[in-house]
């Protein structure tokens, strides 16, 4: 075997030996010993970029007053669509039945029109059909997904359960006594008391405060026929956002949302919640546990999903916690002196709150210097902000990276969806990338000191040797 | 796993390691160093997953070395004689690259998910540091501390993963398959920079090594960039680490409990063939675990959980894609006490639902893997980590390729057989987890 350079191993000789004559020139000019020109081997590649085909389109369903966004995708021969309903989620359940979205979502397929619950299942699962359902703080919502064959047979079955679920007793209880088991299980993980404890602390009574599951006294009291009225009134086609995407025309596609949709109220039944008042001056809360490592938790006002300082927001987010092992936060507590396995940081979006949250874990030996070393961070990025060099390598990986949103029919559909719900615009994806690039550092710093400030709640779980608890 | 926001549900992944015979797209090649090329078809967007898996793990670490083939994992982050210090994180980062790894028992991964026009990048990357890792003393050591951490964050936080970690033990105990693939926290931090180094010079090499290409690429042009950036590595010798054979038959049994423990856990594993020595006993397991407990309609499920009311939920999974034994398990979370009464119901409810076996029922459970196997087409990453996962097991990708087949042509008979073998004839471990008080109740 020839024992030449790789970038000298090609068919197309001549273009090969001038690349690699300039990636040497360049090497020479930046500087001989120094790193590899690993940038060059984008430029020369022989893969070039290229932009993904598909096309977001909004189709109208006139019958049932709906309109959807739809992307056709046909290289799998699959169907995939996503749906959510606004203002069903689980802070919207009756204080009474807390807990009933989540309920109503454990069930909802047990049984539906005709079928018994287990035909309905068998029906769906030796045809490879998938339908499920979950809710957020905010919304129901639900997903099917099916091999193209079996496109009419999905659309019936979907239409069924969303307008005639039967919601079988046995399957019911069943699904009453797991959430009952969970309530009483959800402190074996540290991670889950926290989150639980902290959530509350951060909304106080208000139900964003919630366990999302309810609680045991709540969960006895719904009854089937309060699934049936959630269903009845909460799902509605005037609080419905539909996503499609796969293997079918945009016939197919109006045609699958008429059957489905068609039936349900044109109304929903909903409250009004009010926002939720935060109190940021809230102390640290401690809880006590033995376990092998301390658990941080923090949280800070964050930004809507259309307000202006999304963009510089979601960004200085990136740079500080969510860029996995090269954001600040890891370099510091994590690659720097090993502190933790890692940490991280986020943006929470609600329709009545939004979050910018943070953390980290460590044993207790190491536990407060992670601590002072994140608050340390912290205050960093809101008295000094970034660099112009973090703004350019965030949004190369933000534009780079852009692509990979395609991997799956149902992320797409998924995605479409929720383009509308947060008005997104039709040519969101088309634009996406120019939003990005649009920022600037003043603006990527202007959102850095207004986030990263003093307003910081936190809350720890762990073994603080008694001096903290 | 270098860094935890990706979960891995390799197992399960494993377990559903299916894939459509008529639609699937899997090209193999070797080059001549021995570098094993698999290159899967994915033209939905233009993506690709590259994982480049390593035929080596935790099984391969010498005795009192447990966690060596992790901490490696994590140094090869860490920057080679081309790929100075941090320099490989931030240019994929640059490059909108979603990059991480994983360490298995009985292999080592390394994938990066990114734009087609960067995939040279990657491959360049990856390459590259197959052969030329640089470790400093002051990086392993910070290196070290954070697997220390990832153990702590895994292991020692999660009732559920620690019990697990005894089952392991207790069942292969002899064989490779019984560490945990953190390694002991002793182990951990009596590691040396000297440890990885050999570990990295024995078994880092393309001959022991596969690479999946998954995507928006076409098997020449894959040929090709293979051969530009990974054909001039050289081989090694690698001794092949050899598995002992588990007694023909032990039962062993553990009882566990800890405080934080709040629900009651009933788990059986056994030591069962995989697919690359007895495939059609593999292909009788599949179907028998989709049998059993597939879905909400399987009959352990109906039994225990709808009928009797004994159970909240009852699991079975096969995963026979392992370079020694595969295994089999049954798990259900009991409404009462994780007992022997318990376990006595369990093995009623498996031998009832084994004698109701019917071959209609059997061609429904076959019907609902196969229904599946769409989906695995679906997002180019899922294929990439089974079909990989299957070359670097060494269980063949023909008989990948031919999973359709297989499952078809399972018989009930051997349906049976695969239960009455596992049951009555596999080495095998039950263990039961308490809440600490339990003699309080």
């Amino acid at each position: 075997m020839s024992r030449r350079p790789a970038y000298l191993k090609s068919k197309s000789g001549s273009y090969w030996l001038v690349s690699a004559l300039l990636a040497v020139l360049v090497w020479l000019i930046y500087g001989y010993g120094n790193d590899f020109p690993l940038q060059s081997l984008v430029e020369h590649s022989i893969l070039k970029e290229r932009h993904f085909q598909g096309q977001t389109e909004e189709l109208f369903v006139p019958e049932a007053g709906l309109k959807t966004y739809y992307m056709y995708e046909d290289s799998s021969p699959l169907v995939a669509m996503s749906f959510l309903f606004d203002k069903s989620g689980t802070a919207y359940d009756p204080e009474a039945e807390q807990g009933t979205a989540v309920l109503t979502a454990m069930t909802l397929k047990d049984g539906a029109g005709k079928f018994e619950a287990e035909e309905l299942r068998e029906e769906m699962a030796v045809r490879g059909i998938q339908i499920g359902f979950g809710a957020d703080k905010d919304m129901f919502s639900g997903y099917m997904i099916t091999p193209k064959e079996f496109l009419p047979q999905a659309t019936e079955y979907l239409r069924l359960i969303l307008t005639q679920p039967r919601f079988e007793r046995i399957y019911f209880d069943n699904a009453k006594e797991r959430v009952l088991k969970t309530l009483a299980t959800e402190k074996e993980d540290p991670d889950k008391e926290l989150s639980l404890a902290f959530n509350r602390r951060i909304y106080g009574n208000h139900p964003y405060g919630r366990n999302p599951l309810g609680t045991a006294t709540t969960i006895e009291n719904i009854k089937r026929s309060d699934l049936q009225a959630f269903v009845r009134k909460k799902l509605g086609r005037d609080n419905l956002y539909i996503g499609i995407a796969g293997d079918l025309t945009k016939e197919e596609a109006v045609v699958m949302v008429k059957d489905i949709f068609k039936d349900l109220r044109e109304e929903s039944e909903s409250v009004i919640l009010p926002e939720p008042h935060i109190d940021w001056q809230q102390p640290v809360l401690h809880i006590s546990r033995n376990g092998g490592q301390n658990i941080a938790a923090f949280a800070a006002q964050g930004t809507c999903r259309k307000c202006a300082d999304f963009y510089p927001l979601y960004i200085a987010n990136y740079l500080f916690g969510g860029a996995g092992l090269n954001s600040r936060l890891n370099q510091r507590i994590r690659e720097k002196e090993g502190l933790t396995y890692g940490g991280y940081s986020g943006l929470v979006i609600n329709d009545l709150s939004d979050l910018l949250t943070a953390g980290f874990s460590a044993t207790a030996k190491k536990f407060g210097r992670a601590e002072t070393l994140f608050e340390k961070e912290w205050k960093k990025v809101g008295q000094r902000g970034f660099s112009s060099e973090e703004l350019a390598s965030a949004q190369n990986y933000l534009t780079a990276s852009y692509n990979l949103r395609f991997a799956s029919v149902a992320g797409i559909a998924e995605m479409l969806a929720y383009m509308q719900k947060y008005d997104l615009g039709l040519d969101f994806l088309r634009k996406r990338n120019s939003y990005v690039k649009a920022v600037t550092l003043e603006q990527l710093n202007a959102a850095a000191k207004k986030y990263f400030n003093e307003s910081l709640l936190q809350a720890e779980i762990g073994n603080f040797g008694g001096e903290k608890n | 796993m270098k860094y935890f926001p990706v979960i891995l549900m390799l197992v399960s992944l494993c377990l559903s390691g299916k894939t459509q015979a008529k639609a699937f797209n899997i090209d193999s090649f070797s080059l001549d160093n021995g570098l094993q090329v698999v290159v899967i078809e994915n033209h939905k967007a233009p993506i690709v997953q590259q994982m480049l898996f390593y035929k080596t793990g935790a099984v391969d670490e010498r005795p009192g070395k447990g966690g060596t083939a992790h901490l490696l994992e994590h140094l090869m982050f860490r920057g080679t004689a081309k790929v100075k210090g941090q320099k490989f994180n931030r240019v994929l980062e640059e490059n909108g690259a979603e990059s991480n790894a994983f360490t298995a028992q009985d292999v080592t991964a390394y994938h990066q998910f990114l734009d087609i026009s960067r995939l040279e990048l990657a491959m360049f990357l990856e390459a590259d540091r197959m052969r030329g890792l640089k470790i400093s003393e002051d990086d392993f050591a910070t290196e070290r501390d954070i697997v220390f951490q990832e153990r702590k964050q895994r292991i020692d936080n999660d009732p559920a993963a620690r019990f697990y970690e005894m089952l392991n033990d207790v069942l292969w105990q002899g064989h490779p398959y019984d560490k945990p693939v953190t390694g002991t926290d002793d182990e951990i931090m009596s590691l040396t920079r000297q440890d990885a180094v050999d570990f990295y010079k024995t078994y880092y090499a393309p001959n022991n090594a596969v690479l999946v290409l998954s995507g928006d690429i076409d098997a020449a042009t894959a040929r090709q960039l293979a051969e530009k950036y990974y054909g001039q590595l050289r081989p090694s010798d690698i001794e092949p680490t050899r598995f002992s054979d588990l007694p023909e038959f032990y039962k062993a049994k553990v009882e566990m409990s800890l405080p934080e423990v709040r629900l009651g856990r009933l788990v059986k594993i056994w030591a069962v063939p995989s697919f690359g020595k007895y495939p059609e006993k593999a292909f009788a397991m599949e179907v028998l675990a989709e049998y059993l407990a597939g879905d909400k309609n399987a009959p352990l499920y109906q039994d225990l959980v709808i009928k009797r009311k004994q159970a909240l939920s009852v699991h079975v999974g096969y995963d026979g894609i392992a370079r020694s034994y595969g295994r089999f398990s049954l798990g259900a979370v009991p409404v009462g006490l994780p007992d022997e009464a318990f376990e006595d119901v369990l093995e009623k409810a498996w031998s009832r639902a084994v004698e109701d076996l019917t071959s209609e029922k059997l061609d429904r459970a076959k019907q609902k893997i196969l229904a599946d196997l769409v989906y695995l087409n679906d997002n180019p990453i899922s294929l990439a980590q089974t079909a990989g996962y299957w070359a670097a097991t060494g269980n063949g990708l023909d008989i990948l390729r031919q999973y359709e087949d297989g499952i078809n042509a399972v018989s009930l008979e051997a349906v049976k057989e695969a239960a009455e073998q596992i049951w009555q004839r596999a080495p095998q471990v039950s263990g039961a987890l308490y809440p600490e008080d339990k003699n309080d109740e």
